[in-house]
């Protein structure tokens, strides 16, 4: 209810409320205060008092949601810093800068930081609460078992302190005291690299699967010196019989001279273009503009793309074969490279061609084979 | 709007009220009013007018047919016409 005090001279007083009385104007308050009367009346009724003519008012004060807006405009300043104020401690309070990992190794802290981000920690972000804290630390430590054995993050002031402990891992090696490197693949031995142990094979043997390689067991015309735990490499030719299948024909998409720009949002829960895209294939090249907490700002350079039907001839579809070869053996061999690639057959299909391909690899084929002594 | 005014009828069954606590007068559905100063407060009622004398007199709140008054009461005297 917006109300409002007036006041005027109280010589005139009992004509005054008379007259209110008559002009049927509330009076909901009054005293008097230094020869002067004050009334308080309803805001509507302001009107109707202006029709008092033998004495003139002066507002004094408003109540209600008048005299709030008032105040709100008379301490306009105030109310615009204290909002200010408010949302740069707010800001303050629940924003990190900074994240520290403590640990001497770099490659920890470079593994931490790197899982911290994935999860959401990094500077410029939103302070997490207790309970995602211990959710991201249970899962950084379940993602490296055999790296990481304690954790915590701690938040001090606007930045997050991880400290760490390293797992330190007995290797089984040293745990075997008594073992072989043995074959763990048929082939041609070409280079044998070993510290301990005494060797069994020379280059260009032939070795098959579970043949030892490298003896724990040092003996010296026929007696048995010393039982140690053989280490080393053994490099041997190994081969591979391999099979890829190409189509003769692919389609390729090619870049037109037809740009469109356009502007992308990316944050957590949204990532979409400012403008509706008006090209129906294209690739991106996109530059971030600027970012602000989890936002990004991307500027998005759009070039059309065209289908383009390509045939291929026999020499290109042969090397294709013999690099995707490559790719797969390179990827199934721990340690090693491939020495010669050579086409055993081939077969045209259709729309496809078939190759088979024998591969020649150096590739370490020694593992290590814990034993036990017999009492013999 | 009409059951409110069913049970306003009911409620107060009376064509006017004179309460007096205290230094308050208070009067509702009064018919008009004649005089009000610090000494005197004069009210035209249903059936009589209402005369009341005091000092400091101070009007506390008024509306067409209800006024409270502050002040010390001496006097209240009612005359049939």
């Amino acid at each position: 209810m917006n109300n409002v005090w007036i006041k005027t001279k109280l010589e005139n007083k009992d004509k005054v409320i008379l007259k209110c009385y008559t002009l049927n104007i509330t009076i909901l308050n009054s005293y008097e205060k230094d020869e002067e009367l004050y009334l308080k009346i309803k805001q509507e009724d302001l009107k109707k008092i202006n029709k008092i003519y033998f004495t003139k008012f002066k507002i004094v004060n408003y109540t209600g949601e008048k005299k709030i807006l008032l105040v709100l405009k008379k301490y306009h300043i105030f109310f615009f810093a204290l909002i200010i104020g408010m949302i740069i401690f707010y800001l303050i309070t629940h924003i990190i800068i900074s994240v520290q990992v403590v640990h001497s190794n770099e490659e920890i802290r470079n593994l931490l930081i790197n899982a911290l981000s994935e999860r959401g920690i990094k500077k410029n972000t939103w302070k997490k609460n207790y309970e995602q804290l211990e959710t991201i630390k249970n899962s950084i430590l379940k993602q490296y078992p055999n790296k990481l054995e304690w954790l915590e993050i701690n938040v001090e002031g606007m930045n997050y302190v991880v400290r760490v402990e390293e797992r330190k891992i007995i290797s089984q090696e040293k745990k075997n005291e008594r073992c072989h490197i043995i074959a763990k693949k048929d082939g041609m031995i070409k280079k044998i690299v070993y510290s301990i142990g005494q060797s069994l094979v020379s280059v260009n043997d032939y070795v098959k699967k579970g043949d030892i390689l490298i003896s724990g067991i040092i003996k010296k015309d026929d007696e048995t010196k010393n039982v140690m735990c053989a280490t080393g490499k053994v490099y041997a030719e190994v081969w591979y019989e391999a099979s890829v299948t190409l189509p003769k024909t692919t389609i390729n998409s090619i870049p037109t001279n037809k740009i469109r720009y356009n502007f992308r949002i990316k944050n957590n829960y949204f990532n979409d273009f400012i403008f509706k895209s008006r090209l129906n294939k294209y690739q991106e090249e996109e530059k971030k503009l600027f970012g602000f907490l989890n936002t990004s700002f991307y500027f998005v350079k759009q070039i059309e793309l065209t289908e383009e039907q390509i045939t291929y001839s026999n020499e290109q579809l042969e090397q294709m074969a013999l690099k995707q070869i490559e790719e797969k053996i390179k990827s199934s061999v721990e340690e090693g490279e491939i020495i010669s690639q050579k086409i055993l057959k081939q077969s045209d299909e259709q729309d496809v061609m078939k190759y088979q391909v024998f591969v020649t690899v150096l590739e370490q084929i020694g593992k290590t084979s814990p034993f036990e002594l017999s009492n013999d | 709007m009409h059951l409110y005014k069913t049970m306003k009828n009911f409620l107060f069954d009376h064509d006017y009220f004179i309460d007096i606590w205290g230094q308050c007068i208070h009067v509702y559905n009064f018919l008009n009013l004649i005089t009000v100063n610090d000494k005197l407060l004069q009210l035209q009622m249903q059936d009589f007018e209402l005369k009341v004398t005091g000092t400091s007199f101070r009007v506390l709140k008024l509306t067409k047919n209800e006024i409270l008054i502050t002040g010390n009461i001496k006097e209240m005297r009612f005359f049939n016409e």
